[in-house]
């Protein structure tokens, strides 16, 4: 008896679905910055969408799970480094990191 | 109530550029990120267990930042003669740790293989040895054979 493939469809229009979504996704993934970060400290000139657009994902895994340390210590990089998941063995750190730290202020005047 | 006033919130981060006082020693920061301090945390506080005791005590004290200046300048300074050393003498292990640590949200027990050979080099040539305070008796979680908790299962 031949194999009704009519109702076999709807499982492969699924499965396609799922692999496109897939495959576009881990594209967007790679095409992002490959970990090379073109730029440093200049990051306080630019407004907050264009930073946010530029954070660089490398081929790594994303951070999960990120408490308040966690958080603490990757913005610590982000000053050294110039990135959230770039890391560094350098003993002395850049010049720019005594003054870069970010104070959460609001203008009160 | 009557003396509320509405936020006002910059779009642009606030930083201050203005640097220390000269009143206050100036010490190189460590450029040291997060990975390569997880990687030695244990190295590092046993080399430098007396001047983080005492930071840290004086913090238990005051949180105020200007009263333990000169404690964390000691710290700084431990903190960086032990990165030099350890980039002098056990760099590629080193280096082979924090990366597997990166890759793995940073978690130890992802890594123990390569933590076996970090350990090892920093004992046998900085006479560092990684012990968990408060670890109940028998084997450290980290020298353990067969381990309950290890990386998920990929």
């Amino acid at each position: 008896m031949p194999v009704p493939f009519e109702a076999l469809l709807p499982f492969a229009l699924l499965t396609v679905c799922f692999g496109a979504t897939g495959t576009l996704f881990s594209i967007a993934k790679r095409a992002t910055n490959d970990g090379k970060v073109g730029y440093f400290f200049e990051e306080y000139e630019e407004n907050q969408w264009e930073l946010a657009r530029r954070r660089n994902s490398m081929n790594l895994p994303p951070r999960y799970h990120i408490d308040s340390w966690e958080t603490m210590m990757m913005e610590r990089d982000r000053r050294l480094t110039g990135s959230l998941r770039g890391q560094s063995t350098n003993p002395t750190a850049p010049k720019e990191f005594a003054t870069n730290s970010v104070w959460e202020t609001e203008r009160v005047h | 109530m009557a003396s509320h006033r509405s936020a006002t919130f910059s779009d642009q981060p606030y930083s201050d550029p203005n640097p220390l006082p000269s009143s206050v020693p100036h010490v190189e920061e460590l450029g040291t990120t997060s990975a390569p301090l997880k990687s030695i945390s244990f190295q590092l506080g046993s080399h430098c267990k007396a001047v983080n005791d005492d930071f840290m005590l004086c913090k238990a004290e005051s949180r105020d930042p200007a009263k333990c200046l000169a404690e964390g300048r000691k710290v700084t300074r431990c903190a960086t003669e032990l990165i030099n050393k350890m980039r002098e003498s056990c760099l590629s292990e080193w280096d082979a740790h924090w990366q597997c640590l990166e890759k793995n949200n940073q978690h130890f027990q992802a890594c123990r293989k390569l933590e076996k050979g970090l350990n090892d080099c920093a004992f046998s040539k900085l006479n560092l040895s990684k012990s968990i305070p408060g670890s109940p008796d028998g084997p450290q979680v980290h020298e353990k054979k067969s381990p309950i908790f290890t990386r998920v299962q990929k």
